[in-house]
């Protein structure tokens, strides 16, 4: 029973999506709209899920990856097809044989496009269903025993054996209104998306195109209007829109390189703009191309030219920050928006996640970027390190000496892994004022971290190295002693990026994932920037305790209890909570909720726990785990304070969202700030315990939004807390975070 | 004009000229203020003799320490050694600088409790534990450390009738290569007693071992003999964890750190020859993090320095009582401070200074105390100004152990002031009374009358 359960679910969803698909959307209400829209003609209906059917049930069979059938990949093309071909012929048996093979065909098509593209990483849009129609159109004449169907031309006749006279009526009576002629061209055009040609069909598509996406509804309006207006500028014969199936090409590529293939931004926008004539121009002259083999061009304009605009920007040498392919698919521009706007720095800073900094304890920068010593030209992104004490003085009595300042013969951390790939030893140390210009860089190091990204230290202290070349190296391992050898008037380290292997290659500029800066008495978590002059960093320690609760592993299990009385309206009602650690295809790994299917993407690296998205429902309890700990740094700093940003798509509801999405490409004026705090703790030997206080304030709307909570940890992995919701309480508890 | 204050008359062979092998002549350095307030107001206010704590040298003392190790190794923790100085206010500060309690008696654990530490932040050392005082430190969860095999069993019995698992450490005494070996407290290393132990509280049930402990001596002035003991630790908490796959979690390397004070009998003076807190701070994290302890999963390092970290903000004043002449020709100088109430004058050959100078010349003097003992002698032999009677001298660098030491012997206890970060004067130790003296005292009633 629960097996067939598991499979009408299974393959409900991947029928769904591919509905929603045709508009990039898998939005599950949009999809039901979509379907009913399609069995507006009702063997057209029922052929197009027929075809879905057929290629989903097949891909299965054969093996294909569930995760791709679920999405709806292989069934939104062959949907298509079955759409067409049903509108085109008469209903019958052999009908709905030839709707099986093109819908095989179809679904072969996609899979041949999806092992070629994907090397390019582009999607093959709807190339299969023109390829798969086209066939089939140009065989029809041979089919004799199939008749052409007359529907779609004589509206009313189809209306009649709906409804009858009165809805024939009704429809005449709608059609009569005085509409714009662009207007009607306009949904007519997305009604022929799915082969309606009736404005009523495309209307109802608009609606659900407002409910998925307001981006997406924006772009529909705003690229059909542009290429509306250069008809009229060029003089084409705009009312050929009317009647052909080709209006909508321009509203999908303004959709699809407007907003969901690309980051909605004003640039976005603005490309539209320059993109969409062009579209026109291709659709002007493919018609003609395909005018003597009497095809339809449906949607090829769309498909060239979001392909050829797709593909061009992978080409580009130095991609700008303005134009930003989506790397990350949520099948929606304002989720992709939203999810860009919060990981942009993370995201960029790829190549280096897991660093922290060389040292023990709290240093000062003392030369930062572009400094006034020596961080100049090719070697200005480097950082010079040093320790001060409390009148920013780096030496003890009188520092004419070496060891006099604080700095010296202190342990060198490495702070990343990594391969030592050059070292030079042998330079002694300078005294103090001097400086030895023919060894520049002193006793240093380079170690090759990963993908060609080096980082060098120098300065060190006369043989004081514990590795050697061709050493692999962790994060925390002792590298040597700080010295005053080479281009150093005073102890210090020198600490750069850079891109090759050698000892005094130019910089390159990185920004460090996460270290703890000391701010007054404050000791606040940077993430993703660069320290500054004078900053005193602390290179931060774990704390077991934290670590025990919050260093999700892979494959880990954990069940979280609610003690107090569940609130309907905050999370489903159930006590205890089943949670595991996940991670998917792309060694992205999240929190799954089974219960609801939800899943809570996370990393920790650095020591610092970052939740990056939240997908699923919001009454799991793993939405409020999601929120509370949003960010974590795992060790325990009196006067810790980490604040960050949450997405507002996760924290505002539809109400409050719906105005914000239609002007998010330009200005966001929603705001989630997050903040979290660590209390005094008990720092007892064995019976520890940290609290931690975050809350989530809702920067604009009322405070309806704001959430409270109350995080206690532990020792044996115990975490307890206290969620606070307007008015309500939540209070859960883990005994033991690590019991699986 | 005002009248010139008189100056006895002495001998002194006159050394111009190019200095000697016996050097340039003495010349003494003098102590006015104590964190900036005038020592001739404190002793008008207050009287003498007196001590004189500073707040800010404390706390500037402690953060050197804090910052010597902690830029050296990720995880430390001070432990104040209660019987260094155990005035409340002193241990305050010390508390609130982030140092926990280290005890060695009943008497001492009641005083952390009372001072705000809880029991998880005491560590409970000595071979002098009660069956009261182990059941509460059970009951608190101090870190309990064992000293004997006696105490062992008898912990156990305790911990067992409470159904309370105690945590306990071990004290481990080994050989550093330095003299005398503290082998009375704990568990020899060498010899196998301390891995025999470890192995029967790892299987005790009543017992969770947190760490091991040692401590070598006092007034430790070879950093090399930390690096081996630390390396010798290390060692064992590595063996440990082969065996029961078990991290401890805290090595607790204990104190001994030398202050500045000269020893009797050095040829040069403490504070030329003594090790910094860099020095034993290299020393011993230099060899933790060297030592196959993993970077992950390094012990907390626990640090129970007393005397280095208190000495030198302690101040003892008091005045001139008399000058006199010893029978074989050498100058004395009577003071009203003794050996009752500065007993490091036994160890240590403390500076006796003068608030003022009124002239440069200075000659050989034995100093005495004010008691009527022949050992109440604070200095042998020191090239001394001349000081009249009623002048006031300090002696810096008396912070520890004397305020613990002390006793009423002949005379009451002094009083105790605290300088504090904003230069205000507080009375942290009434000066003790005949009535406070006698309340404990009781007559039998035959006697009475």
């Amino acid at each position: 029973m629960k097996f067939y359960r598991k499979n009408i679910l299974f393959f409900g969803e991947a029928i769904l999506n591919s509905y929603a698909q045709v508009f990039f959307s898998r939005n599950k209400a949009f999809a039901l709209l979509l379907l009913l829209v399609s069995f507006f003609d009702l063997w057209a209906g029922i052929f197009g899920l027929i075809s879905i059917v057929t290629a989903n049930v097949i891909a299965f069979i054969m093996g294909f990856p569930s995760v791709y059938i679920k999405d709806g990949t292989y069934g939104f093309n062959s949907l298509l097809v079955g759409l067409g071909i049903g509108l085109y012929f008469q209903p019958g048996i052999e009908i709905t044989l030839l709707v099986v093979l093109s819908s095989v065909l179809t679904l072969f098509i996609s899979l041949f496009l999806q092992g070629v593209f994907a090397k390019y990483a582009l999607p093959f849009l709807s190339i299969p269903f023109l390829l798969g129609l086209w066939m089939i159109m140009m065989a029809s004449s041979d089919f004799a025993s199939l008749g052409i169907s007359e529907r779609g031309i004589y509206e009313a006749n189809e209306f009649y054996e709906i409804g009858g006279q009165s809805l024939v009526n009704l429809y005449h009576s709608i059609q009569s209104y005085a509409l714009f002629d662009s207007i009607s061209i306009f949904l007519k055009s997305l009604g022929a998306i799915f082969f309606q040609s009736n404005w009523l069909a495309g209307l109802f598509i608009l609606l659900g195109l407002l409910f998925y996406s307001r981006i997406a509804f924006t772009l529909a309006i705003f690229g059909f209007y542009l290429a509306y207006f250069f008809y009229g500028f060029v003089g084409a014969n705009i009312n050929e829109l009317s009647y052909t199936y080709i209006g909508f090409n321009f509203i999908l590529t303004s959709i699809a390189l407007g907003g969901f293939y690309i980051i909605p931004s004003l640039y976005s926008y603005l490309w539209i703009v320059l993109i969409l004539p062009i579209v026109v121009l291709i659709t002007l002259s493919s018609i003609h191309w395909f005018a003597p083999y009497r095809l339809s061009i449906y949607a090829l304009p769309f498909n060239v030219v979001t392909l050829l605009f797709l593909y061009i920007l992978k080409l580009r040498y130095k991609p700008n920050a303005k134009l930003l392919e989506v790397l990350v698919q949520h099948n929606s521009p304002e989720r992709n928006l939203y999810f860009l706007k919060n990981n942009a720095l993370r995201i960029s800073s790829k190549g280096l996640t897991d660093f922290q900094l060389p040292f023990i304890g709290e240093w000062t920068v003392t030369q930062a970027h572009d400094g006034e010593y020596t961080h100049k030209d090719e070697w200005r992104h480097a950082w010079d390190f040093s320790i001060t004490d409390n009148f920013n003085k780096q030496f003890k009595q009188k520092g004419n000496h070496v060891g006099d300042y604080y700095c010296y013969n202190k342990t060198i951390l490495c702070p990343a892994d990594g391969e030592v790939v050059n070292i030079l030893d042998g330079v002694p140390d300078n005294e103090i004022g001097e400086m030895n210009l023919d060894q520049n860089w002193g006793n240093s190091l380079v170690i090759h971290h990963q993908n060609g990204l080096y980082f060098q230290l120098s300065h060190f202290r006369e043989a004081s190295f514990k590795v050697k070349k061709g050493d692999f190296v962790k994060k925390g391992d002792v590298l040597g002693k700080c010295g005053n050898s080479g281009r150093s008037p005073f102890p210090h380290i020198h600490f750069q990026f850079q891109t090759t292997p050698y000892i005094g290659s130019a910089t390159f500029q990185v920004s460090l994932p996460h270290y703890l800066e000391r701010i007054a008495k404050q000791v606040v978590l940077k993430s993703y920037s660069k320290p500054l002059k004078s900053a005193k960093l602390i290179r931060g320690e774990a704390h077991p305790l934290l670590l025990q609760v919050f260093n999700f592993q892979p494959g880990q299990k954990f069940v979280l209890e609610v003690v107090s009385k569940p609130y309907k309206n905050m999370i489903l009602p159930k006590k205890n909570w089943h949670f595991e650690v996940k991670s998917d295809a792309l060694k992205h790994s999240y929190l799954y909720c089974g219960l609801t299917n939800s899943r809570a993407y996370f990393s920790v690296n650095a020591n610092v726990l970052e939740f990056h998205n939240y997908l699923g429902n919001r009454r799991s309890l793993l939405y409020y785990l999601y929120l509370c700990c949003h960010k974590v740094y795992l060790g325990y700093y009196t006067n810790l304070s980490v604040r960050t940003e949450v997405p507002p798509n996760l924290v505002y509801g539809s109400g409050n969202l719906f105005v914000q999405d239609f002007i998010a490409p330009f200005y966001i004026y929603l705001k989630a700030e997050y903040q979290l705090k660590y209390l005094n703790k008990n720092e007892g030997i064995i019976s520890e315990k940290i609290e931690l206080a975050s809350k989530v304030i809702s920067a604009y709307s009322n405070r309806n939004h704001s959430i409270k909570s109350e995080i206690t940890v532990e020792s044996g992995a115990s975490l307890r807390m206290k969620i606070y919701k307007k008015d309500k309480t939540l209070e859960i508890k883990c005994g033991n975070m690590q019991a699986y | 004009m005002k009248k010139l204050d008189y100056e006895r008359p002495i001998i002194n062979k006159v050394n111009a000229g190019m200095p000697d092998k016996f050097g340039m002549s003495t010349r003494v350095p003098v102590i006015s203020h104590i964190e900036g307030v005038a020592i001739t107001d404190i002793m008008k206010q207050f009287g003498s003799p007196i001590y004189v704590i500073s707040e800010p040298c404390i706390r500037e003392t402690f953060q050197q320490a804090q910052k010597a190790f902690l830029s050296r190794y990720p995880r430390v923790q001070f432990a104040w050694s209660y019987k260094t100085n155990y005035l409340n206010a002193v241990c305050k500060i010390f508390h609130s600088e982030g140092a926990w309690a280290e005890v060695v008696s009943g008497f001492e654990y009641t005083k952390a409790i009372e001072n705000g530490i809880p029991g998880n932040q005491i560590i409970f050392n000595g071979p002098d534990k009660s069956r009261e005082d182990l059941e509460r430190a059970i009951k608190d969860g101090a870190m309990i450390h064992l000293d004997s095999l006696d105490e062992f069993y008898y912990l156990g019995e305790l911990a067992h009738k409470l159904d309370k698992k105690a945590n306990v450490g071990l004290r481990i005494n080994l050989d550093a290569g330095i003299y005398p070996k503290w082998d009375r407290f704990g568990f020899n290393l060498e010899n196998g007693e301390a891995w025999n132990v470890l192995n029967r509280v790892m299987l005790h049930e009543y017992m969770v071992l947190l760490g091991l402990h040692t401590h070598m001596g006092t007034y430790i002035t070879s950093v090399n003999a930390y690096a081996v003991a630390t390396r010798k630790m290390a060692d064992l908490t590595n063996r440990l964890f082969r065996k029961y796959k078990y991290e401890l979690k805290y090595l607790d390397l204990g104190g001994g750190f030398a202050s500045k004070n000269t020893l009797k009998g050095a040829y040069l003076p403490g504070s030329d020859t003594c090790p910094s807190f860099d020095d034993y701070a290299e020393a011993i994290t230099s060899v933790l993090l060297d030592s196959e302890l993993p970077p992950e999963r390094l012990p907390l390092l626990i640090l129970e320095s007393g005397r280095a970290l208190v000495d030198d903000s302690g101040f003892m004043l008091g005045s001139v009582l008399a000058n006199k002449r010893l029978a074989d020709g050498r100058r004395a100088t009577v003071i009203d401070i003794g050996v009752n109430m500065l007993f490091t004058s036994f160890w240590y050959d403390h500076e006796v200074l003068p608030t003022q100078l009124k002239s440069e010349q200075t000659e050989n003097t034995t100093i005495y105390g004010p008691l009527c003992m022949n050992i109440d002698v604070i200095r042998e032999a020191v090239q001394f100004p001349l000081l009249q009677r009623g002048d006031a001298v300090v002696i810096p660098r008396i912070g520890a152990y004397n305020m613990t030491q002390w006793m009423q012997f002949i005379k009451l206890r002094p009083p105790v002031l605290l300088i504090d970060t904003d230069k205000q004067i507080h009375l942290i130790r009434k000066k003790e009374t005949n009535e406070q003296f006698n309340a404990m005292e009781n007559v039998p009633e035959h006697l009475k009358g």
